[in-house]
């Protein structure tokens, strides 16, 4: 460009460049990028619509597990299921747990779903709603292990004399305690009332640990974990101005009041509450058996109880969790294939099998009941499967926007932004509304 | 609205100025003798791939959150596909909700005071940096980490540091301040969340900006010294003034940004508790997706969009006064 | 040019370094923590120094993020070179050459910034599975590009405005054409904007989550972003697989940065213009 821009030069005279090798001939024009670009996107494009081989059928399982022993699970039935049933194949797509159902429903939208979706139980009536899932009554009512499943994990599928899905297995939530503190404490056997439970917390409570250890987050593990002792005492989310809602919420308000628990409890989830167990800053915890292996390994010498009841002699309800394995409307040979995935799944051995590496308890009793006898740790929770209640039968496919108002209340009476009957009567009042639109 | 095409810098030495609403091209006093075109195709053709991805890939989305907005898509609406036209209601029930107010106060005052300290302290780096010294280019790499690291560390790390039991506490307890409920309590949570906002977002306004102040030629800085200015009035005089677009921009888009912002908040305290670190863009997401009420959200959208609006606004009069 | 200038070099290095150093602390954590065990991370006292190196940390995020490194930096730089090449001129278009309509582009270009990410991933995904392509990188990369063609129109726009125009009308007066001129002038001039652009574009859908989370469900096809967030499981975070994996992700963009910054200084092109 040299003697084209005699303007231009005496402007800039005494601009010394400050890289001296800077060529100008660097910049050649980017057009033959744009056509690289365009034969790679191609590419893709044509590999994308690449279509897959005719006569085997393709079952696409949508889930979100994604703990080691869980997915290595998944891959041995797979290749048992496919090695009995060489026309069929399985394959897993793993979806972020709060992407789940969102995914499902778009696929579903754009008429692509997946053959099976592993559904957390509370969200399966709520799908149901959209039209999506197959109701599989007739084929379930043929599986031998049906007869014998536990009345929560029916109740969560179960729409009426409509069924949705087959549970894949069920845990719930228990008190883990450490014994050592325990035993400094003085506090001689693990708690079974209220009484004995805020007792034991205060007499293990030296700062910095703290007696007990429970999570209030923004999210639905708050509403779970609170879930115990609401229905243990009786009471329901559909009736949380309630003298029984108050003292359950009253219960968990005094203990961070009293400094028996962190105030740090609202922001922490299932995933912080063991970290706090395990490293020793509280003597108690309330979490569900997929952390057994992790607090074996954490060297804490610890015992499990059945969650505590307001009175001696009552009964514990806990919430029922795990998911559900819910086959869509799609294609009748991809959903025949589906079905009889699932009902490989519930072969006894290969459920006992699948139920032990994914830390459940089965929902099938003769299977739960073996697996407490083989573990000694997993008795407590068996023995609450008799009496564990499925989160949907409190609102059905309402129970998201419940449990959102049920858990406002509980954050705010445990920070203090308001009283404990003025936080559960505004809960109330967003509620009872939802309950007429089931 | 805003207007992009602004008039040249006002210190720029007069310069061939390209009058406003022509095409440059068919106005050159210079190309006298060439035939002067009928239609000028060429800024056209310029921007015609940008319209067309546009037109393809912007416009569909935009009109159809804006039509979601007035449909009811929950559910079982949203599968079907039949999603029934219900006018304003989804707007009303938004704005009649008290925890929407909440997170608009909130998304306001978030956004002041990120944008004010992250626009400061960018705009301190980048002046810092305008002059060469060894390890210039690593340090400004490494002063990108905050921004380029995934949002969901950024994130976690605030949230372990501001634990009851976190660093942050136990320095405070080193000089005798007592520990403090950071994140549990909303007065202290809502401050921490935009503590870790500054902190993911100044190396965007610092990088910008200083690219913004490379462009500005030395010599004038050479004059107005010779002229006996001292540094901080050739900062005022010279750097701001002519960093005006650039500034413009940045802040501008630094708005835009931190309205939007929401892993952040997301992660760190879910909105809560109890609803009081609500941004709109965690309350959207709330309604949205745990609540699965896709049309609401688009509702909620649409209002931030209508914020956001009024904020630049602002901006815009701010400045000019 | 500054006050600094009088200073002798390594003065400023020194407190560049020191605000570095206070400036990126929060990151030290995620340093340390990546050789931590879950048990020492979350211990009671703070741990400086971690007992036991657990370089396995790191060998494990290694492995499981390193066939993703490719998809990543297709997706990247495929995004920032199809920003660059279609922002450029129509900002050098849109504040210079004029055309009609162009309030009305940048002004719906801001808009669409304005407008959560969440907004476009439904409309995308409806479009993008009509036309299979969902769980392609292609459909990644237009996916990223509608939030980066926005952001580098409004920000090459804010550098355009600084062009001197005389520059282009004396090449026009010699003859050239537009597009010549676009090429041999603008660009060069333009140089430190369009490669900061180019490096946002590049780092934007680096660290982009939410449309790979709703395109891309192929494990082969995942960028490092989805790999990553791997690490926040149904029960909780996987620390020793996040920390790690943070320091790693982070690696090659600050490496990018780092040879890209020198063009910004190389920029000062006005003066080799020759």
């Amino acid at each position: 460009m040299s003697g084209r821009t005699p303007a231009a030069r005496p402007l800039f005279q005494n601009f010394k460049p400050k890289s001296p090798n800077y060529q100008m001939k660097r910049n050649t024009p980017r057009k033959p990028g744009l056509a690289w670009l365009s034969l790679f996107g191609c590419t893709l494009m044509g590999a994308g619509l690449a279509s897959a081989p005719a006569e085997v059928t393709n079952v696409e399982i949508v889930h979100y597990f994604s703990v080691q022993g869980q997915t290595d699970a998944l891959n041995q039935v797979q290749k048992d299921f496919e090695a009995a049933n060489p026309d069929i194949k399985i394959h897993y797509t793993y979806v972020p747990f709060a992407q789940l159902v969102s995914r499902t429903l778009q696929m579903a939208a754009v008429h692509k779903p997946p053959a099976i979706a592993a559904i957390d139980n509370p969200d399966v009536l709520r799908i149901a709603k959209a039209g999506i899932l197959k109701d599989i009554s007739a084929e379930v009512s043929k599986f031998p292990v049906w007869n014998e499943i536990y009345p929560g994990p029916k109740a969560a599928v179960s729409d009426g004399s409509k069924v949705y899905g087959m549970p894949i297995g069920s845990n719930s939530l228990a008190i883990f305690y450490n014994k050592k503190m325990f035993a400094d404490a003085g506090v001689s056997s693990p708690p079974k009332t209220w009484a004995e439970l805020t007792e034991a917390a205060t007499k293990t409570t030296k700062p910095p640990v703290y007696g007990i250890v429970f999570s209030a987050v923004n999210t639905e593990e708050s509403t779970w974990q609170w879930e115990p002792f609401l229905w243990s005492n009786g009471g329901s989310l559909g009736e949380l101005d309630s003298e029984n809602a108050r003292a359950a919420l009253q219960l968990w308000v005094d203990w961070v009041k009293k400094g028996l628990a962190s105030r740090d409890v609202v922001n922490w989830d299932q995933g912080d509450v063991p970290n706090q167990f395990e490293t020793g800053r509280a003597a108690m915890m309330e979490i569900g058996p997929w952390r057994l292996g992790t607090v074996k390994k954490s060297g804490i010498d610890f015992g499990i109880t059945t969650i505590p009841v307001p009175k001696e002699g009552e009964k514990p309800v806990v919430p029922l969790g795990g998911e559900v394995w819910c086959v869509l409307k799609g294609d009748s040979k991809v959903e025949q294939a589906a079905i009889k995935f699932i009902e490989f799944t519930q072969e006894p051995e290969r459920l006992r099998k699948i139920c032990d590496t994914f830390n459940y308890i089965s929902s099938i009793r003769s299977v739960a009941q073996q697996q407490g006898q083989a573990n000694a740790d997993l008795l407590p929770f068996v023995e609450q499967m008799d009496t564990a209640r499925a989160r949907s039968q409190d609102g059905g496919a309402q129970y998201p926007a419940i449990s959102l108002a049920a858990r406002t209340a509980i954050q705010k009476a445990l920070t203090g932004q308001g009283s404990v009957e003025a936080a559960l009567k505004e809960a109330a009042a967003k509620i009872k509304p939802l309950l007429g639109t089931k | 609205m805003m207007k992009l095409n602004a008039r040249t810098p006002p210190n720029d030495p007069p310069a061939v100025r390209v009058p406003d609403g022509k095409p440059a091209v068919a106005d050159q006093p210079r190309l006298a003798g060439r035939k002067r075109p009928r239609f000028d195709t060429m800024p056209y053709l310029f921007i015609l791939p940008c319209v067309l991805f546009c037109l393809i890939l912007l416009l569909y989305p935009v009109v159809y959150s804006l039509t979601l907005s007035f449909r009811q898509a929950t559910v079982d609406t949203f599968v079907s596909g039949d999603m029934p036209f219900n006018g304003l209601i989804q707007y009303q029930a938004a704005l009649a909700d008290p925890v929407f107010w909440r997170a608009v106060i909130n998304t306001v005052l978030f956004a002041f005071f990120s944008i004010l300290f992250q626009f400061t302290i960018g705009f301190l780096l980048a002046l810092l940096f305008q002059v060469n010294f060894p390890l210039k280019n690593l340090c400004l790499a490494l002063l990108l980490i905050p921004w380029v690291s995934p949002v969901l560390t950024a994130a976690n790390i605030f949230k372990g540091l501001f634990n009851e039991a976190g660093p942050i506490n136990q320095f405070a307890h080193l000089v005798g301040l007592g520990p403090f409920p950071w994140l549990a309590n909303p007065a202290y949570a809502f401050p921490a969340t935009i503590v870790a906002n500054i902190w993911i977002g100044f190396p965007f306004n610092f990088v910008l900006l200083y690219a913004g102040m490379r462009s500005i030629p030395v010599d004038v800085y050479e004059a107005a010294r010779i002229d006996g200015a001292h540094y901080w009035q050739r900062v005022a005089k010279i750097t701001l003034p002519m960093l005006k677009p650039v500034s413009v921009a940045v802040l501008m888009l630094g708005t835009i940004y931190t309205v939007k912002v929401f892993d952040l908040v997301w992660i760190m305290t879910g909105g809560g508790p109890a609803n009081a670190t609500h941004l709109l863009s965690t309350y959207a997401y709330q309604v949205g997706f745990s609540l699965l009420n896709f049309g609401e959200a688009a509702a909620i959208a649409t209002l931030m969009v209508l914020l956001v609006l009024l904020l630049n606004l602002l901006q815009l009069l701010l400045r000019r006064a | 040019m500054n006050a600094f200038e009088a200073l002798p070099r390594w003065w400023i290095t020194a407190v560049a370094v020191i605000i570095t150093a206070i400036l990126l602390s929060p990151f030290y954590w995620v340093l340390l923590g990546s050789f931590m065990t879950p048990a020492e991370l979350f211990a009671t006292h703070i741990v400086l120094i971690p007992q036991h190196w657990a370089v396995g940390n790191w060998s494990d995020a290694w492995s499981r993020l390193w066939p993703h490194v490719r998809n990543s930096l297709i997706v990247s730089a495929a995004t920032a070179i199809g920003t660059l090449l279609i922002t450029a001129p129509t900002a050098y278009s849109v504040n210079w050459l004029k055309p009609r309509g162009r309030q009305a582009l940048s002004s719906f270009m801001l808009v669409t910034q304005m407008l959560p990410a969440i907004v476009f991933v439904i409309p995308l995904f409806i479009v993008f599975s009509k036309i299979n392509l969902v769980n392609t990188l292609f459909g990644l990369i237009l996916a990223d590009m509608t939030f980066t063609i926005p952001f580098a129109l409004i920000m090459l726009s804010a550098y355009m405005k600084d062009l001197p125009y005389e520059l282009v009308e004396a090449a026009l007066v010699d003859g050239a054409s537009q597009i010549r001129a676009f090429f041999m002038v603008v660009l060069p001039v333009t140089l430190p904007g369009l490669i900061t652009v180019g490096i946002f574009s590049f780092l934007i859908p680096w660290g982009d989550l939410i449309f790979a989370l709703s395109l891309i469900t192929e494990g082969g096809l995942q960028p490092l972003t989805l790999e990553l967030y791997k690490a926040v499981g149904q029960y909780g975070i996987e620390w020793s697989f996040l920390l790690p994996g943070s320091v790693l992700t982070a690696i090659p963009a600050v490496l990018f940065v780092i040879c890209a910054s020198r063009f910004i200084l190389a920029g000062v092109t006005r003066g080799a213009i020759k």
